[in-house]
């Protein structure tokens, strides 16, 4: 790393690269943990991808907001005062928006006082944070691509048969729901699936038809986008 | 039923599925990897905070006078023992007032009673030699003080030439007047040294006024003259400013004609190393130090070089901690006391006097 991120700080309190990457990665490692405790322990029908993203990129963030505020109550104030213009002028509906208006500011905020090197650094590191958590599709917890109901005839106790067929497409297999009545010959299964090869769907679909006991077969393909 | 062969995945789902689930868990793992090597290399654990000692000595003047010559300037090296400058100690004019004191009183012994005094030059006794030889001290003196005057003549007209205000004349006359002065200076010098040769060869065994006639009142007027004479040269000769340790000048307090009190910093040599360091133990006191116990020491400069002295003095009473050592100073300004702590540098950590450091006790 050249000299000139290494010495690019002119601020009332210049910080040193070893010590701003440090606070960088510990804020991204503490904010991962998070959301990974969030993940886990999250209940309810409110749960965002979006929002276990913000859990990191806020963490970090904020991080350097202290690295460019260095105690200084003015720039602190600033900060609230341009991040308040921003909110009142325009609604945030998703947190990790509001994360990016949040890491503008504070870029800005370093440059305007001078902090060049936590700029660049905090700029780069923001970037590839969010390009890493895109990539990776953090935070999606139920990784699926086709939802499958049939209709089980046989007896519960044959289900592994079905397993078989299903493991043969699928690399992940979730019995979502079943569903069996008094009165009622066979369940009802749903299944989610993580399959092997999604170009091969309607192959799976045509198997499931001819297996013995299988029936009323309908499939729901789940896209990437149906967990926002 | 027979296990059913599975399908194989096309290369573009494996690596969708190594993204979305292992992905998350190499990166952490490298930032892990990554933060743990940064934080032992650079934060490491410390429970004390310490400056390196900065040395200082100031370079005073002996005595009120006025700075002829400042030979270092600011930040430049110096070493014990050198000479920094000279301060004169009486100002030229009351010097020469001094001095045509002297020679009036020395005159005034001349015109007394007593035949060998007024014989002058023709005399033979002792008296009447150390008389002679108290004139030619005193214009020996005299000369010397129109030397410096004539020096600075001659430094002033080389000014007013160098920037056309003068002639070229005139400047000969202060370089003539200069050389002139030192050449007289230089005869009176060997004069000088003959007189005081003859002074010993006629010098009576019993300087009692029987031996040669002397009153005793002129001999004591004498004697006066000769200590005068004596405080007068001293005044003359520049006192010298002598580094007290080798380092850097790092303050320059007055320049060169510049009058100085008794006692007042001329310059601040700062130590170019240093060998202590100065902790302080902050409250609530957690442990007990222990003479020669181990420290590691971190330097917080860049690369955060670290090693191990040892604790060589621990204070008796809590005192109060340097401002600068404090995590953040306090805004209402109000002292915070500990312990103090003097830990050895260690050797080759490259610190600096005045630089602040990590301590950590070892054992």
């Amino acid at each position: 790393m050249g000299n000139w991120l290494l010495r690019g700080d002119f601020g009332t309190v210049p910080d040193d690269l070893e010590g701003m990457a440090l606070g960088l990665m510990l804020a991204f490692l503490c904010g991962h943990v998070i959301a990974w405790v969030y993940m886990a322990c999250h209940s309810g029908l409110s749960y965002s991808r979006s929002f276990v993203n913000a859990l990191i990129v806020l963490c970090l963030i904020v991080s350097v907001v202290m690295m460019v505020m260095a105690n200084n109550i003015l720039v602190a104030f600033g900060l609230m005062a341009v991040f308040a213009i921003v909110r009142f002028r325009n609604v945030l509906r998703d947190t990790l928006d509001a994360t990016y208006i949040l890491a503008s500011i504070t870029v800005g905020m370093a440059c305007g006082t001078r902090k060049f090197s936590t700029a660049v650094l905090a700029t780069l590191v923001f970037a590839a944070l969010m390009m890493y958590l895109h990539w990776s599709r953090f935070g999606a917890r139920h990784r699926y691509d086709l939802i499958l109901n049939l209709h089980w005839a046989r007896p519960l106790g044959d289900l592994p048969d079905l397993a078989g067929l299903l493991d043969r497409h699928s690399r992940r297999t979730q019995l979502a729901s079943q569903r069996s009545n008094t009165g009622y010959d066979g369940s009802d299964l749903s299944y989610r699936l993580l399959l092997r090869d999604t170009g091969r769907m309607d192959e799976l679909v045509t198997e499931l038809r001819s297996f013995p006991g299988v029936s009323r077969v309908t499939s729901l393909k789940a896209e990437d986008e149906s967990e926002v | 039923m027979d296990k059913l062969p599975r399908i194989p995945s096309p290369p573009g789902t494996l690596w969708r599925e190594f993204r979305v689930t292992a992905m998350p868990c190499i990166v952490f793992a490298a930032v892990l990897g990554l933060t743990a090597v940064t934080w032992r290399s650079y934060v490491g654990p410390s429970s004390l905070v310490g400056e390196v000692e900065a040395v200082r000595a100031l370079v005073a003047a002996p005595q009120a006078g006025r700075i002829v010559e400042l030979d270092v300037r600011h930040m430049e090296r110096v070493s014990k023992g050198q000479l920094l400058g000279r301060i004169v100690v009486a100002d030229p004019k009351v010097l020469q007032a001094n001095l045509a004191l002297s020679k009036a009183r020395i005159e005034l012994i001349r015109m007394s009673p007593v035949p060998e005094l007024r014989l002058g030059n023709n005399g033979i006794s002792y008296e009447n030699l150390r008389l002679r030889w108290l004139e030619q001290r005193l214009s020996l003196a005299t000369a010397k003080s129109d030397l410096t005057y004539y020096e600075a003549e001659f430094a002033r007209a080389q000014k007013l030439f160098s920037e056309q205000l003068i002639s070229q004349a005139s400047l000969d006359l202060a370089r003539k007047n200069v050389e002139i002065t030192r050449t007289k200076i230089d005869e009176q010098t060997k004069l000088l040294a003959e007189a005081e040769i003859a002074i010993r060869s006629v010098k009576p065994a019993d300087p009692s006024p029987s031996v040669d006639g002397m009153p005793g009142s002129v001999k004591a007027a004498m004697d006066v003259e000769q200590r005068n004479l004596d405080l007068l040269e001293a005044q003359m000769a520049p006192l010298p400013l002598v580094c007290p340790i080798d380092g850097v000048v790092s303050v320059v307090n007055h320049r060169v004609n510049e009058s100085v009190a008794a006692g007042e910093a001329v310059l601040t040599v700062s130590a170019i190393a240093a060998d202590r360091i100065v902790a302080y133990l902050r409250q609530p006191l957690t442990y007990e130090p222990r003479i020669n116990q181990r420290v590691e020491v971190r330097a917080r400069s860049h690369r955060r070089g670290s090693g191990q002295g040892q604790i060589i003095a621990i204070g008796a009473q809590l005192e109060p901690v340097l401002a600068e050592l404090l995590p953040m100073k306090a805004a209402n300004g109000a002292a915070e006391y500990g312990r103090p702590i003097v830990v050895s540098v260690p050797p080759g950590l490259g610190v600096l006097p005045g630089e602040i450091v990590d301590l950590r006790p070892i054992d």
